[in-house]
């Protein structure tokens, strides 16, 4: 963590990440209209798939296989890599190229296959310049190469590529483009994600902006599609909903730039499609999270919202979590999927302000979970003093912290934060909570020296 | 037990029950935002907003009519700039003798079922431009939908440089909604690869700054044909 607070590239990019993506991200919902309808609307399908999961990821098994898929289970990362690695050798394949994927992330996919021989390349342009980096790891789940910028991007791609352009981005993504269009036209096996999977055809629903997700799944002769066992939706008609908030969510867009519908290989009369699919889901801790409490946690539909709410993700960055999945939903979901053993630190990087809750579009309630998660953790006999000191003092880092303090206090300023948050309930039982004025001290300074200082 | 049966069977089990229930369960729909957008629309108006949406997120377009589509079609290939032209086999288009038509201006192939996997592709990899019909559109995101068949792989509107997509004015609906009931229609007769293509492909992984033209088409043109 301090490494990545150090990096005050990294911090100001996160900072502009936020203030843009939300201002796009709130227009396009006031376009829309009716923003509380369509969550409780998506709510309502998440919540319905995950209590009938079972009947639902059965019947999306037998219609992908009715339309030729092989489609395998994996109850975790081990059994999912080695149902890869068994599909990588069978093909005798060398060379995949892959759509951006946050469970094959999980899993491990990537080293594994390396392990064998076999090159797989990131297509995604921000997972690109991670994977040719060698060292570096995504920082938001949507944005993976928020913290480079332009210079260390030239300097990776001259180091690793003989690139000898400038560094504005047209050129160096253009330069890219001609890599991997080749590495497309070469590969042996397209290797994907899943954004959603339809139960009545049987159907893997993949968002892209690049384009990559059309090309890993209409060039290569094999295509293998790794989802988490929770991205079921029942029908085509809930999937409009989903992916009509995912887009909104995500990059503030009506729509991504392609969303690719593949139900089953190509037909005998198509000529480009992959000639053989093979679905692998994957549970890795869900049905864990699925009996839990936290349940509601995978409805999460991965837009990456709630970090670009999140004052204390603006402050450390997608990094500083050390783990996969970042910001709330990270502190939320992390220690439900993995357990609390390892895992519990993630659970201190939140002020507890609640601002992610009111941009989920399938209404997690984010805030909730990560204080049962620290109530959890605390309650533990052994673990109790230290783990409330480290909530306290991370408490005081957040109050010791200008910036940090200044969004929470606005935030605090909007009324309905300020009983929710945890560390000042704890804190009040021995003083009354200073009343928090309506405008505050810092806003009201500032708009007397704008005025001329008369008060 | 399959791996299968172990994976549903946990599944089940984190539910609180022994298997997996015999009946389809049903969801119930508490809004009707989604149906709602544009509703009663007429077919200018959903044209207007198409048209003026694609316009702001990049898409060059034109309106023409059945008539006069092959003479749009020579200007826009032509503004497209030099190179071979991949055509989807389409009875729209085979009705218009498009191809011939397009002959007159440079190198044109139409998608050929007979010939090889791999010399489509190659093909399709050297065009500067690739037309294709549009089977619906939708309105509000100024998308097209597109069904790979045996007239028309994911290549001819994938690889080129340039793509060109006729959109007859009676295809174009509301939003999604419209498009994933059509899809739900028909479920039964579903193509193995189905897109929803919105614009030229674009990036924002460098410093947020949006660039156009990542991987697939760098210039997308949508024709407009009035058949009303």
């Amino acid at each position: 963590m301090k490494r990545s607070l150090a990096d005050s590239f990294m911090r100001a990019s996160i900072a502009d990440a936020q203030d843009l993506i939300s201002r796009k991200r709130e227009d396009c919902y006031a376009e829309l209209g009716h923003f509380e309808k369509w969550c409780e609307q998506a709510a309502d399908i998440r919540s319905h798939v995950l209590d009938y999961l079972d009947y639902y990821l059965e019947q999306f098994t037998n219609n992908a296989e009715k339309a030729g898929a092989s489609v395998h289970f994996a109850k975790d990362d081990g059994e999912a890599v080695e149902l890869a690695r068994t599909i990588f050798l069978q093909k005798k394949a060398r060379k995949g190229v892959k759509s951006k994927s946050m469970v094959t992330e999980e899993i491990g996919l990537n080293e594994a296959l390396e392990t064998m021989g076999v090159e797989i390349l990131e297509t995604d342009l921000g997972e690109y310049l991670l994977q040719l980096d060698g060292k570096d790891k995504p920082s938001h789940i949507v944005i993976p190469a928020l913290h480079k910028n332009r210079r260390h991007i030239r300097e990776l791609l001259a180091e690793k590529k003989a690139y000898t352009g400038d560094e504005t981005p047209e050129t160096m993504t253009r330069f890219v483009r001609r890599i991997l269009r080749e590495a497309f036209l070469s590969a042996d096996v397209g290797v994907t994600g899943c954004n959603f999977a339809v139960a009545e055809t049987g159907t893997i629903a993949l968002m892209t902006n690049e384009g990559n997700g059309r090309f890993v799944t209409g060039i290569p002769k094999t295509m293998v599609t790794f989802m988490g066992m929770e991205r079921v939706v029942p029908s085509f008609e809930e999937l409009d909903i989903l992916f009509s908030m995912l887009a909104r969510s995500a990059v503030g867009a009506r729509t991504s730039i392609y969303m690719s519908l593949i139900t089953g290989p190509r037909a005998a009369t198509d000529l480009d499609g992959p000639e053989e699919l093979h679905i692998v889901v994957i549970d890795n801790g869900r049905s864990r999270v699925l009996a839990s409490p936290f349940r509601d946690v995978l409805r999460c539909i991965r837009c990456g919202a709630c970090m670009l709410e999140c004052p204390a993700y603006r402050h450390v960055g997608g990094q500083g979590y050390g783990v996969l999945y970042p910001g709330p939903l990270g502190a939320a979901l992390v220690p439900s999927l993995a357990g609390y053993d390892e895992h519990k630190d993630v659970t201190k990087i939140c002020s507890l302000c609640g601002a992610c809750n009111d941009v989920c579009p399938v209404k997690i309630p984010l805030y909730e979970f990560i204080l049962e998660h620290r109530r959890i953790i605390a309650e533990d006999g052994k673990l109790s003093s230290r783990i409330e000191d480290a909530v306290f003092s991370q408490y005081g880092r957040v109050i010791g912290n200008p910036a940090c303090y200044a969004s929470a206090t606005r935030m605090a300023r909007l009324g309905k934060y300020l009983p929710r948050v945890g560390p000042l309930k704890e804190w009040a039982k021995a003083r009354a909570i200073p009343k928090i004025p309506k405008e505050r001290f810092r806003d009201w300074f500032a708009r007397h020296s704008r005025e001329g200082g008369q008060s | 037990m399959t791996a299968r049966d172990h994976f549903m069977g946990r599944i089940s089990r984190a539910l609180g029950r022994a298997e997996t229930p015999a009946t389809e369960p049903r969801f119930a729909w508490r809004h009707s935002v989604h149906t709602d957008v544009m509703k009663e629309w007429s077919p200018d108006e959903l044209a207007r907003v198409f048209i003026e949406y694609g316009e702001t997120i990049g898409i060059g377009v034109y309106e023409t009519t059945r008539e006069e589509l092959n003479d749009t079609l020579r200007t826009a290939v032509g503004e497209c700039g030099p190179g071979p032209v991949i055509l989807a086999n389409d009875p729209l288009l085979s009705e218009l003798c498009t191809a011939d038509a397009l002959e007159k201006t440079g190198k044109v192939r139409v998608w050929n079922k007979e010939d090889s996997r791999e010399n489509n592709i190659r093909f399709a990899e050297k065009a500067a431009v690739g037309i294709a019909v549009a089977k619906m559109a939708l309105s509000e995101s100024a998308t097209v939908l597109l069904f790979s068949h045996e007239g028309c792989g994911h290549s001819v509107t994938l690889l080129p440089e340039s793509v060109i997509y006729i959109i007859p004015k009676s295809r174009i609906r509301p939003r999604l909604t419209q498009g994933m009931q059509f899809l739900r229609q028909n479920k039964e007769r579903l193509p193995s690869s189905v897109n929803f293509v919105s614009g030229p492909s674009a990036t924002s992984d460098i410093e947020l700054v949006r660039v156009v033209g990542v991987h697939g088409p760098v210039h997308v043109v949508h024709i407009v044909v009035n058949d009303m």
